[in-house]
């Protein structure tokens, strides 16, 4: 399906699903190649403006806590992306501590950083693992990513600048529409375009809070798809003192985090 | 989780470390696109079938005792993997999600360590998860 066959798909879509959809000119019947380059390349300063208001609301949030229920295409056997879902509950307090418990169909674990200190724990084996990284979250998660490969989907929240990994080399960005169908509220949906990635996030017309994001990665085969979902937002919460610190349950044994290695130093 | 663990997978062996072969799709923008290596979800162990195939799958000499299956509430989804290639031994340096049924832990020299049979395993937190990589025996 052609881009244009898409976005007339999806404006009509709108039409029929939508009280009110917002495609500043861009289902215009005519099909002058030249206007589709320019559609492409465009970036609408109504996108920009509300990612924008999206992140200056978190990041100067001081604390927050939020439910993220996470999607993640893995490779099967048969090369088929499959999906798995994950459930996160998150507490954050700037500018460096992060409390994240994961489960649902993901491994159950709970992520702490106190500012200090990198501990994961796995409650069901009593087994966890600590390290001390003390550069700030948004370098912690990215060497924790680096050096382990763990991370999270809902990362681009939490950051201290939400929006500057996200408008990094856009080629687009577009207004599609408000949306009453995601997260029980108004949201602005929004579409951008980078050279390896599309993604649309849909952000609460009131409050400013992310409600869902949705990742394609286009250079990969069968155009993989991430998405999490927010929910259950409270912004600067009352938040227990040790909330980010890990004291070892009875019984609990502590092993090492495993280093990823390059195929050819093997 | 463990019962169902027990009854429906898993004895996965991959001979090459977990980390690298595996894929995955997450919606996190700031890392800024594909990264294979890097990108591996490591669901929970009832799900270890398809999850840790994707790993087997692309590694060499890649084992799987028994096809994996994916229970949800409903529908069941039956996954369906090449025929399984049994191995003897499982091969030092490689890999799995979820200990074989009847391993147990055992500390030695201040480090932990797990054994089923004559088989040693060495646990450690990666790529979203726990695994167990065979070790000779400490």
């Amino acid at each position: 399906m052609t881009r244009r066959n898409t976005i007339t798909v999806a404006l009509l879509s709108a039409l029929a699903f939508s009280s009110l959809a917002v495609w500043a000119g861009t289902a215009k019947s005519g099909s002058d190649p030249a206007a589709v380059k320019d559609a492409k390349d465009r970036k609408d300063e109504r996108a920009l403006a509300a990612l924008k208001e999206m992140s200056d609301t978190l990041a100067k949030a001081q604390g927050m806590r939020f439910r993220a229920d996470s999607a993640v295409a893995i490779a099967s056997p048969t090369s088929q992306w499959v999906k798995v879902f994950g459930v996160s509950q998150v507490t954050l307090h700037r500018p460096d501590q992060l409390y994240v418990e994961t489960g649902g169909d993901m491994f159950t674990q709970t992520f702490y950083y106190d500012g200090k200190t990198v501990t994961m724990y796995a409650p069901t084996e009593k087994l966890y693992a600590s390290e001390p990284i003390q550069r700030g979250l948004d370098e912690t998660l990215a060497q924790i990513y680096q050096k382990h490969g763990t991370y999270f989907s809902f990362t681009d929240v939490v950051m201290s600048v939400p929006q500057q990994a996200m408008i990094k080399d856009l080629t687009s960005a577009q207004l599609v529409g408000e949306s009453t169908s995601v997260g029980g509220v108004t949201t602005t949906h929004l579409a951008f375009a980078k050279p390896n990635l599309e993604w649309e996030i849909w952000i609460g017309a009131d409050d400013h809070l992310p409600r869902r994001l949705d990742v394609t990665y286009t250079d990969v085969d069968g155009r993989p798809t991430g998405s999490v979902t927010f929910s259950e937002w409270k912004l600067n919460p009352t938040i227990a003192p040790d909330r980010f610190v890990f004291t070892p349950p009875e019984g609990a044994k502590r092993i090492e985090f495993s280093k990823l290695e390059a195929p050819a130093k093997n | 989780m463990r019962s169902k663990t027990a009854r429906l997978i898993v004895g996965i062996v991959a001979a090459a470390p977990m980390v690298l072969p595996a894929q995955g799709a997450s919606a996190w923008i700031a890392v800024g696109g594909w990264h294979p290596h890097f990108a591996v979800y490591h669901p929970a162990p009832c799900y270890g079938g398809v999850a840790a195939a994707a790993v087997a799958g692309m590694a060499v000499g890649a084992a799987i005792a028994r096809p994996p299956v994916y229970v949800a509430p409903a529908p069941t989804v039956i996954v369906n993997n090449p025929a399984p290639v049994v191995i003897a031994q499982p091969v030092v340096g490689s890999s799995i999600t979820v200990l074989p049924a009847g391993a147990h832990a055992l500390n030695v020299n201040g480090k932990e360590y797990y054994q089923a049979g004559s088989t040693w395993y060495h646990p450690a937190f990666g790529n979203n998860g726990v695994y167990y990589t065979v070790v000779p025996a400490p």
